[in-house]
């Protein structure tokens, strides 16, 4: 039975034309990518080189040297390799079709173009390969090899691979979009032709181990293996190698260099480099030895290592000696890291810690516990000597190699709280080696802390179930201390009632406006809401102030989107702020404990039209301040009973808004209320204030200071101004008697008036309620006077009076 | 022979391209034409794909156009004989994943072909097949055959390696380049090298004193841009072709200064250096 398999699986062989090659009956082009020293050969800045430093890491010289690798493995194996460029200078950059067409003219059976990859936090090895369109390879055999590469790259353990899954692309399906023709060196080979992209060189941990010879050397192993595997060749490496990575055992890279970049795995641990590494025959010769180079990677490869059993032993400087025992397998790599552990041959020690406060001296709630030690400590066994008492809830972070330690409260110390911190001498050290590796004696120490430890929240607007005009909306929160921008964003959120959250104007939003020592948070939201909808708020208890201290509880609220422009919708317009100039005008003779001057300016900022009222003002202190801005529109007249509306866009500073009514020398204010919300607001009042039967023109609107410390500056905005007048009737007299008369109207010579006796007197007054004419006969001259409307007030000899409006042309 | 080749063009349409103000006529070929090469008598445009596959002819008197061979990299450098009337060119298989090529032959008075050798993985002079004097690159030589001498000359010291070579017209001038070095022209043994440019792929004789080559830019993975231009030997002017938003892939040349030039997408222009 088993000689006629292996007859059928002759047969197959020739029927399919298979057969087992050698190495020499291969021609193989080597591309290694780039070459030369400019921005397209891909630098990147590692430790400790300059940008652009030769020296430093740069994608031509890597892909250089393991083609150079890869030339030499397929030399000494008889293959006929070719090189695109043997060298790195500033001329080294030939084109790539030419590249391509040598590659055809020496009619090679392979093409290979050797490069390594961008992407700073991920890294994996791709392989590309030459399609003729997209999803359709130029030769299966493309893809096959491409495969069968990248399988090989993969196993590679010195990198830290951040994906699984292979990662096989045509070309142009990885370039659409982005260039014509896919990758130009392969675009007109006729052979098999794919591109390598190793690993990421932009990947710094990555980029420090591409400096490392035996690193590209291992790389071009894998090459070569693929290539033995793809044509099934009679030839497989006889020898196998050693591979690994030399690192400290506790202390992170940044005990050796500055590495504020992505590290995955054993790469965040400290690379040793200087390392001497052996290895150990199983007679006890060492056959190889290794020094780590100075590039922060401790990789090393033993190459080329007859199969057996070895010890593979590493130190260095101030380090304990590591041997490991491994086995070598032909055509096989084996992976043996070498985690080395730091001599520590003294006791663990606490060299600082905070709070320390002096006697008498409390310590802000907001402060987390610090600690310095002597030398990188257990964390397990310092979290374990830990206790505060009286108990709190926290966790640590570490910094420095574990030399840096500190206890964050979950949310804060107590307030008005005696803390005791100790830390048992059962705290120590990583190095299991030494006698001692705990402390001397425990460490005690106490303070006590301020009766603050939480962000107030004083006011915010919306209020739980209160209403926001659709259109720009904000919403305002005021607590008791400024607070910390970086947390503003992270803890607010608006969802709707679907669940689904609103996006924040980051730009839009503003913070901490208020005055002496508060803070705000104004919110602007994207996008307008939808009326009627129903939106939800949470500030999340993370919110924090400025010492750190949270806001503790989170707050949740719900509100609703309204039209604000449906407000006062039957009334009758008055005043439309549509006129080119401000419609008011800051006067500081009626005002007081104003700072530098108020105004008030025209503004775009509108509910109606395109135009608006915007008063700016600024209190001198936190009591007692009046800003009062005079109208200077046409005359508006109300009259008692009617109800006067105005469409504010309110600050949320609670100060009162007052509207100023002018009959003569007869003031009267009726009030708005306090503007104690954001946003556009419809706010009415009824003017039963106004003496009844004389017309009272508007004449300003007036702010009066609502004692506070928050803040005495701010801004609001009007619109338009409405009236419902108590009678409709009222359009030409303001009396109820129908003896009183007057004519014509519009009059343009003279003002004729009647009254149930006789006409003892007539005055006339204008819209700013001064008198302009009088006189005690029955008609008046106004010849004199300005077109518009007046108010004439005609007395009878019997006693009674009435006031008409008239109008003059 | 500039006349038949208008008229070809005529034929094929008189459209200015799509390359601005140039006089670029473009070829009417199917969509993914490359790897032009004039015949040398101008009477025959071979093309191919990007990658070489089949070889076809456009009849540049009439515009019509014929397939020769469809196999697979027959249109990677055909050689035309002296007298035009017949290409060398080989087809390409991969047999268990080797590269096995043949030699074939293409008779444009019989329309017939014929196998010359069969499938190998020998190296195979198909200079030779040209006749007369001729210049070859062989990778780190360049190999002149004058008056049935050969000789191997290696013009650059420190070359790395010789690509695109030809003689011109009159034997005298060898032309070629060196990939890390540049384009040049040297007399016929090699000696007396000049460099025409610094950079230049498929360098060709357009003319008793012109040469035209594709300068191209690349970020090491993709061409980035890529233009045809003209050099007057003598005085080493440069005269641009193409327009800057052309990439440009490949073209050929004849002697009265007809240029064939392909963009990397496949479209085919036509154009004389002298008009």
């Amino acid at each position: 039975m088993k000689r006629i398999f292996i007859l059928l699986l002759a047969i197959v062989a020739v029927a399919t034309g298979a057969s087992a090659k050698k190495m020499s009956d291969l021609k193989i082009y080597i591309n290694p990518g780039h070459g030369g020293y400019t921005g397209n050969d891909r630098p990147i800045q590692i430790y400790p080189f300059e940008r652009n430093d030769t020296a430093g890491y740069w994608e031509s010289t890597s892909n250089l040297y393991k083609g150079l690798h890869m030339y030499h493995i397929l030399d000494s194996l008889g293959a006929k390799p070719y090189l695109s460029r043997i060298k790195n200078t500033e001329d080294d950059d030939r084109s790539l079709s030419g590249i391509a067409a040598e590659a055809n003219n020496l009619g090679v059976d392979l093409f290979f173009s050797i490069h390594s990859n961008a992407g700073e936090n991920v890294n994996t090895p791709l392989m590309l390969y030459r399609e003729n369109e997209i999803g359709v390879p130029r030769y299966e055999g493309n893809v096959t090899l491409s495969k069968i590469m990248w399988k090989n790259l993969y196993s590679s353990k010195l990198p830290i691979w951040t994906r699984d899954k292979e990662y096989v692309v045509g070309d142009l399906d990885f370039y659409q979009n982005m260039w014509q023709g896919g990758l130009g060196v392969l675009r007109t080979l006729y052979v098999v032709g794919l591109l390598s992209e190793g690993s990421m060189h932009e990947h710094r941990p990555e980029a420090h181990r591409l400096m490392n010879d035996d690193v590209l050397w291992l790389e071009a192993w894998h090459f070569v293996k693929s290539i033995m595997e793809y044509y099934d060749t009679e030839d497989r490496f006889v020898n196998g190698n050693v591979a690994g990575i030399v690192y400290d055992d506790h202390n992170l890279r940044e005990f050796v260099q500055p590495a504020n970049f992505t590290m995955f795995g054993r790469d965040a641990n400290a690379p040793l480099n200087g390392s001497p590494i052996e290895l150990v025959d199983d007679k006890g010769n060492v056959v190889q030895t290794r020094t780590t180079d100075n590039m922060y990677n401790g990789a090393f490869v033993f190459r080329n290592v007859a199969p057996g059993n070895y010890t593979v032993r590493a130190g260095h400087d101030g380090y304990y000696t590591l041997e490991k025992a491994v086995t070598v397998t032909a055509n096989e790599v084996t992976y043996q890291d070498m985690p080395l552990t730091l001599k520590r041959e003294f006791p663990f020690e606490i060299t600082a810690y905070s709070p320390k406060a002096a006697e008498g001296e409390l310590v802000s709630c907001s402060e987390t516990l610090k600690f310095e030690f002597n030398t990188d400590v257990d964390v397990e066994a310092f979290e374990a000597a830990f206790n505060i008492n009286p108990a709190l809830e926290g966790y640590f972070t570490y910094s420095d190699s574990y030399r840096k330690a500190e206890f964050h409260p979950a949310l804060s110390l107590e307030r008005n709280t005696h803390y005791t911190i100790t830390i048992a001498k059962s705290a120590k050290h990583t190095d299991a080696n030494y006698s001692h590796p705990g402390m001397n004696e425990d460490l005690v120490f106490e303070f006590t802390t301020l009766d603050r430890n939480r962000l107030e929240l004083l006011s915010n607007f919306p209020a739980d179930g209160g209403e926001i005009h659709m259109a720009s909306p904000t919403l305002e929160f005021r607590f008791d201390a400024t607070v910390d921008s970086k947390t503003i964003f992270d803890t607010f959120k608006v969802t709707d009632s679907n669940g689904k959250e609103l996006a924040i104007n980051t730009r839009n939003t503003g913070y901490n406006k208020l005055s002496n020592g508060f803070g705000n948070i104004i919110y602007a939201l994207n996008d307008d809401l939808e009326e009627g909808k129903t939106y939800t708020v949470t500030l999340d208890g993370e919110l924090r102030d400025r010492t750190n201290l949270p806001l503790g509880n989170t707050v949740s609220l719900t509100f609703t989107a309204i039209d604000a422009t449906h407000a006062g919708k039957d009334a009758e317009v008055v005043e439309t702020f549509e006129a080119s100039t401000a419609m008011f005008s800051y006067s500081a003779d009626d005002s007081k404990g104003i700072s530098g001057s108020a105004n008030s300016i025209r503004s775009k900022e509108s509910l109606f039209g395109t135009g608006a009222s915007k008063m700016n003002y600024k209190f001198a202190s936190q009591r007692e301040g009046v800003a009062t801005w005079k109208y200077n529109g046409e005359p508006v007249i109300f009259n008692n009973g009617d109800e006067l509306g105005v469409h504010i866009n309110g600050d949320f500073n609670g100060h009162e808004l007052q509207v100023l009514l002018t009959s003569g020398t007869d003031v009267k204010v009726a009030s708005l209320g306090e503007l104690d919300f954001r946003g556009w607001n419809y706010r009415t009042v009824k003017l039963d204030m106004l003496e009844a039967g004389f017309p009272y023109v508007l004449t300003g609107m007036r702010l009066v200071q609502t004692t506070s410390p928050i803040t005495q500056n701010g801004s609001f905005i009007i619109d338009n101004i409405t009236r419902v007048s108590d009678s409709a009737g009222v359009s030409a007299v303001a009396s109820d008697d129908a003896a009183f008369q007057a004519w014509p109207i519009p009059a343009t010579d003279v003002i004729n008036a009647s009254a149930p006796a006789e006409v003892s007197r007539l005055t006339l007054i204008n819209a700013a309620g001064a008198t302009v004419a009088t006189t005690e006969a029955a008609s008046i001259d106004v010849t004199t006077l300005s077109a518009g409307v007046y108010f004439l007030h005609i007395e009878s000899t019997d006693g009674r009076e009435a006031t008409l409006r008239v109008a003059i042309r | 022979m500039k006349h038949r080749l208008l008229a070809a063009a005529l034929t094929i349409g008189l459209a200015i391209g799509a390359y601005g103000e140039l006089p670029l006529k473009p070829l009417n070929l199917p969509a993914g034409a490359h790897h032009p090469v004039l015949s040398p008598d101008g009477t025959t445009l071979l093309y191919s794909t990007d990658t070489h596959d089949g070889l076809k002819a456009m009849n540049m008197a009439t515009g019509e156009t014929s397939l020769i061979d469809a196999g697979a990299a027959a249109g990677f450098n055909p050689v035309f004989t002296t007298d035009s009337r017949t290409v060398y060119y080989r087809t390409a298989e991969m047999k268990d994943n080797l590269l096995y090529r043949d030699v074939r032959s293409y008779s444009f008075d019989t329309r017939n072909m014929h196998k010359v050798s069969p499938m190998s993985r020998d190296k195979v002079d198909m200079a030779a097949f040209r006749g007369g004097n001729y210049a070859v690159d062989d990778y780190n030589t360049i190999r002149v055959s004058l008056d049935g001498k050969d000789v191997s000359v290696n013009p650059i010291a420190d070359s790395h390696s010789y690509l695109w070579a030809s003689l011109s017209a009159d034997n005298k001038q060898l032309l070629f380049s060196e990939p890390f070095k540049g384009v040049f022209i040297a007399d016929a043994d090699g000696s007396n090298a000049r460099r025409l440019l610094r950079k230049g792929d498929n360098p060709t004789w357009a003319g008793e004193h012109t040469i035209v080559a594709i300068i191209t830019h690349d970020d090491g993975y993709v061409v980035l841009d890529s233009r045809l231009v003209a050099v007057d030997t003598r005085s080493g002017e440069i005269t641009y072709l193409t327009p800057e938003d052309m990439l440009v892939g490949e073209a050929t040349a004849a002697g009265d200064g007809t240029v064939v030039v392909a963009d990397v997408t496949g479209n085919m222009f036509i154009f004389n250096l002298n008009d």
